[in-house]
């Protein structure tokens, strides 16, 4: 940087976008001006434009957010990418993310509420809004604030006291976006319509798109299954009930692995996973997963300290842990903080069943079987599709079919009830990500839209 | 990287000025131009997706000849190609005569420099061409008739309203920089009335949104007039200064009983009455009508109902206060000003044979006889997609012998073309434009030199002129040199006859119109033949054979062989198109990737239709397939596809169209259109772009 730049550096003012909902008339000329200054970087708009109440729904008001990266205060982008590729501009407070150092994990765009950091399917990494930090630098407006054509979007200074609470179909989880969003006036008469009003409600069609489903990230439902069965059945071998074989344990926790790299965008980069365990659940989970299986190579081929064996079930619990707290991100169907098919729940299931804890094992499986049906009342009770069959058959796996084995006195009766209890958790676990979901403007509209419609 | 101030040559109202960034002949970026009051945010988007659109790969670089035996266009050069044309012409000339050959130009770019075109084929010894509008003539005609002017207040003056009446206009969309003033005055207080068949985004920011059934506008501003007058809401001492004919038009509109309104408008009489009363006791008023309105059969009579509104309540001429249809102000240049330059002439001049009519160009192009057409030569215009009844109109264009068509892109149109020029882009040729709604002068400056093969029209003629054998002196009393330079001459010398125009000053930015009254007819002189306001006017019982006074006209709701059909069409334009450009553009095919036809929830249910599913919409004249999406929005019993769409997107609203003239001023009644909708359960071919 030249001298000249670093003075205007100095006397940039931290930025905020201001958009004002009357004004803006949802036209898209910020999206194009977007695309027109970021022709050379962009191959998806940054920036888009969501409307509350597309289907005009009688005494709702129909309004518009155009919305790219808020830049936000606490970014959550930043904090959980796990490669470190975001960073903070302070002299503009611009989040900015480096391309060379993405690794494409997409666990930005799950962390973010604005739909903000973007996968760009071509080059495998994320791309995203960059403030037009090099128009901020030069005093000019980012283009999409300067060119909206009404002047609903607008660049300011920072204000101090933003606040963006109760403001319909936007989201707010207290990271502190860098938009100051102008609310239409109290006193803005509501809209009388000559036309006389309808009963008939618009049928409801497919299913909205989720960025986190069965069909994309069996990779993950796999790996994560995986560690959890790796670590249960290590942790019972150090208890001294099961005699795993060395070699398969090793290679299924490789496969395993590569198998998680297999989401990757840049697979070469995987290393980077690792170097934000101060704040990523993500880089936590690789770090301890990975130390779990090299230690436990240790362990089985070089010394069997039993020192070592508990500092591996360490290892291995704790990477079970930020397993289930990489999901936290995500948004439930039903909001509760233990899930069914947690893995850290399945680890207990698991090795109580291998250690032949049997108490234990029923005390985990009625828990369980609470959660789960509990979950699925809910669901019911807010008419979500709660599969009936699978979920009967999933309990009946947990709960019926080890009672039968027990009755009947089947032989090999060990074997049958693993067999049942793994289909029974696997169906939990693919039930699990099919109901997470990223909240999206667009979904946050819906959901408050379905608020206000109810009143 | 060089700036330059420009201005948007579309047929739009708000003919934006920005600022074009230019590197290495290429348009790069834009800036908004604040000096433009009216337009000082930046252009909408599709000003923004100039800079796709003139670097579009897409675009046609180089004359293409379609091969006749396999249907493909081949890239030519100028040289075989004006041969060709050359020949042709001579051809048509010496056989058939002049009026052979048709000339259609239409609205697709604005500025002084089009005149050329028509220079040249009165060089030539004439063609057949056009009378008649697509657009707005009825309006005009009306307007004309009741106040002698087609001219408004200022646009930003709008911010002094207290009640602004939107009718029929959704200016979000197609006029996106009146929200502007819009949103002051709403800040400042004022109340908004929107009417409309859809809640349109505009009506978002209104308090009251009346859903009239298409057509009837002028039975609701008539129920709305007696209301006012027995109310005694009415300024008695502006009408007793400026109106002629106030009391047979009250006599007229006493008949009315207001159930009968309610009734033929399908609005309920509390509505009525509650209009009547914002419009009787808020002053200021603007009322703002669209322009759909008068694309009716009873458009021209329907405008004047609403101006009659204006006229009553004495809302003409102060700040605030003003019938804000057309802003004819800044068409100084013009020698005939619309709407007279849309009529045929009385007396043929034996050079151009002005027989057809815009409205009904399929049916009269069949007609045409004495000599029959054999040859079209299109330019600045999407016929095939944009005129009424697209399949006749097909059929007339194939039964010619030959056909030019002058483009940049490949529309439904140029698809039909034995050979196509490239046409020039608003950056590769000087021009000056001025604007319907504001009252600027404006200059659209060469920025770059034109790409490929492109010559703009001017140099196209001159060069044809030359390969005909014109003398090159005789060629210069028609057209300009090639070259930048003479246009250049050529707008200085116009800019030359206004001591307030200089040449140099426009090329930084607009320049308000020297005849600009920014509150019109503030000097409550009227060029009418009464010199008043004429609610009676007797022109237009003799020019129009319709009443002397504002009177309700059912429309004839063609559906070409009199079959009913239970659904209005509706046809708007949308921000995303100019009629039917843009539309081809990546950027905006983001945003607008299909045709769809917006229709009420109810009657979506009872023909079984459910969001995103295809339905056939379809009368007497064609079909056509398309997504049905389903909304509380759009009143009952109607339909609404946006107009302009290519045949190869997916089809054109004008398959339904008849063509058919507006009851004055030669307009277009697109919009006497009925249809029925129908699920399509076949699959969807859909038609790529070739």
């Amino acid at each position: 940087m030249g001298n000249e730049v670093i003075e205007k550096v100095k006397t940039i003012k931290q930025k905020s976008f201001q958009f004002t909902i009357d004004k803006c008339v949802g036209c898209q000329a910020c999206v194009v001006a977007c695309s027109i200054e970021n022709q050379a970087i962009q191959s998806i708009p940054w920036r888009e434009i969501n409307t509350f109440n597309s289907n005009g729904y009688p005494d709702i008001p129909l309004f518009h957010f155009s919305l790219a990266c808020n830049h936000c205060e606490d970014a959550p982008c930043m904090k959980n990418c796990p490669a470190l590729a975001y960073s903070r501009d302070f002299s503009t407070g611009a989040i900015v993310h480096s391309g060379n150092k993405c690794i494409g994990c997409k666990y930005c765009t799950w962390a973010c509420p604005y739909d903000a950091p973007k996968f760009n399917i071509k080059t495998r990494i994320i791309e995203k809004c960059t403030f037009c930090n090099n128009r901020i630098i030069d005093d000019l407006k980012p283009a999409c604030a300067n060119l909206c054509p009404t002047g609903a979007l607008d660049f300011i200074d920072k204000p101090t006291d933003l606040l963006h609470q109760n403001i319909p179909g936007f989201t707010d989880i207290g990271i502190k976006p860098s938009i100051k969003i102008i609310s239409p006036s109290k006193e803005k008469p509501k809209l009388v319509v000559s036309e006389f009003p309808t009963d008939i409600k618009l049928p409801t069609t497919a299913k909205k798109h989720s960025k986190i489903s069965v069909t994309e990230e069996w990779p993950l439902i796999l790996f994560t299954f995986l560690a959890m069965m790796l670590v249960s059945v290590f942790t019972s071998s150090v208890l001294g009930y099961t005699k795993p074989n060395p070699q398969v344990f090793v290679l299924s926790g490789i496969a395993g692995s590569v198998l998680s790299l297999l989401h990757l965008g840049k697979k070469l980069r995987a290393w980077r996973s690792m170097l934000n365990l101060k704040n990523s659940w993500l880089s936590r989970e690789i770090f301890s997963f990975s130390l779990f299986l090299g230690l436990s190579m240790i362990y089985f081929f070089i010394n069997n300290h039993i020192f070592i064996g508990y500092s591996v079930i360490l290892l291995g619990v704790f990477s079970l842990i930020s397993i289930d707290k990489v999901y936290k991100l995500a948004q439930q169907v039903i909001l509760i903080e233990i899930h069914s098919a947690h893995v850290l729940l399945s680890f207990f299931l698991f090795t109580a069943l291998f250690s032949e804890a049997y108490s234990a094992f029923i005390f985990i499986a009625i828990i369980k079987v609470i959660l789960y049906t509990y979950r699925k009342i809910e669901m019911r009770n807010l008419k979500k599709n709660h599969r009936l069959l699978l979920s009967g058959l999933r309990i009946d796996m947990l709960v019926s079919f080890p009672i039968i084995f027990w009755l009947f006195g089947i032989s090999n009766i060990f074997y049958w009830l693993t067999l049942s209890i793994l289909i029974g958790e696997i169906i939990d676990r693919i039930e699990y990500y099919d109901e997470l979901d990223i909240i999206t403007p667009a979904k946050q509209m819906e959901i408050d839209l379905k608020m206000i419609s109810r009143k | 990287m060089q700036v330059f101030s420009t201005a948007c040559p579309r047929n739009c109202y708000s003919t934006c000025s920005f600022k074009i960034h230019v590197e290495n002949n290429k348009v790069i970026n834009i800036d908004p131009h604040p000096e433009n009051l009216a337009t000082p945010e930046g252009p909408c988007l599709k000003g923004l997706a100039y800079i796709e659109r003139a670097n579009s790969p897409d675009r046609i670089l180089d004359p293409l000849i379609k091969n006749k035996n396999t249907g493909k266009f081949e890239k030519s050069d100028w040289k075989t190609v004006f041969s060709i044309l050359a020949d042709k012409i001579q051809y048509f000339k010496n056989q058939f005569g002049n009026h052979s050959i048709l000339f259609y130009a239409s609205s697709g770019m604005s500025g002084l420099t089009n005149k050329f075109s028509s220079n040249f084929w009165k060089m030539i010894g004439g063609a057949t061409t056009m009378y008649g509008n697509l657009c707005w003539p009825a309006g005009l005609e009306a307007t004309y008739l009741t106040m002698g002017d087609n001219k408004h207040n200022a646009p930003w003056d709008l911010e002094n309203a207290k009640l602004i009446v939107m009718w029929g206009k959704n200016a979000a969309e197609t006029n996106i920089h009146q929200m502007i003033p819009i949103d002051k005055a709403l800040a400042k207080g004022a109340t908004m009335v929107v009417i409309d068949p859809r809640r349109t985004q505009t009506a978002e920011k209104a308090s009251l949104l009346i859903q009239p059934r298409p057509g009837t506008d002028g039975a609701l501003a008539l129920g709305v007039a007696k209301i006012l007058i027995e109310q005694n809401q009415i300024d008695h001492d502006f009408i007793e200064k400026h109106v002629h004919g106030y009391e047979e038009f009250a006599k007229s509109v006493h008949q009315y009983r207001i159930a009968d309104i309610a009734e033929i408008t399908n609005v309920g009489e509390r509505f009525i009455y509650q209009l009547a009363d914002l419009i009787g006791s808020i002053k200021p008023m603007t009322i703002i009508p669209g322009f759909g309105m008068q694309r009716f059969s009873n458009g021209g009579q329907t405008i004047r109902c609403l101006l009659a509104l204006s006229v009553i309540t004495g809302n003409i001429g102060k700040k605030g206060a003003c019938w804000h249809y057309a802003n004819l102000q800044s068409y100084v240049f013009d020698e005939v000003k619309e709407p007279m330059s849309y009529y045929p002439p009385k007396v043929p001049d034996g050079i151009f044979r002005r027989s057809i009519s815009m409205a009904k160009l399929a049916e009269d192009m069949n007609a045409t006889k004495d000599p029959e057409l054999k040859m079209i030569w299109v330019e600045r215009g999407n016929p095939v997609s944009q005129n009424p009844d697209t399949n006749l109109l097909l059929k007339a264009i194939r039964k010619l012998e030959f056909r030019v068509v002058v483009d940049q892109f490949m529309t439904d149109t140029a698809l039909e073309a034995d050979i196509i020029l490239p046409a020039k882009n608003m950056f590769e040729q000087s021009d000056i434009i001025g604007s319907y709604w504001n009252p600027y002068i404006q200059l659209k400056p060469k920025v770059v030199e034109p790409a490929g093969e492109v010559k703009p029209e001017t140099e196209i003629y001159y060069w044809l002129a030359k390969k005909m054998g014109y003398p090159e002196e005789e060629i210069l009393k028609y057209l300009p040199k090639p070259g930048n330079d003479a246009i250049e001459d050529f707008l200085k010398e116009k800019v030359k006859e206004f001591p307030e125009l200089d040449y140099e000053q426009l090329k930084k930015g607009p320049i308000l119109a020297n005849s600009h009254e920014e509150i019109a007819f503030s000097d409550l002189k009227f060029n009418t033949p009464s010199g008043k306001i004429e609610l009676y006017s007797k022109q237009a019982k003799e020019i129009w054979n319709v009443s002397p006074l504002p009177t309700y006209v059912e429309t004839l709701k063609n559906n070409g062989n009199g079959t009913k059909y239970p659904l209005d069409l509706l046809s708007p334009n949308t921000k995303n198109r100019i009629h039917s450009q843009f539309n081809n553009l990546k950027i905006i095919k983001l945003f607008s990737p299909e045709p769809f036809v917006e229709i009420h929830v109810e009657d979506a249910i009872s023909r079984n239709v459910r969001d995103n599913d295809y339905v056939k919409v379809f009368n007497d004249n064609g079909y056509f397939i398309l997504k049905a999406k389903l909304n509380y929005c759009i009143k009952r019993k109607c339909v609404s596809i946006s107009n302009g769409w290519w045949i190869q997107e997916g089809g054109s609203t004008n398959f339904l169209s008849k063509g058919l003239e507006t009851d004055m001023g030669h307009g277009t009644a697109f919009h006497d259109t009925m249809v029925e909708i129908e699920k399509y359960d076949k699959p969807i071919t859909q038609k790529k772009n070739n």
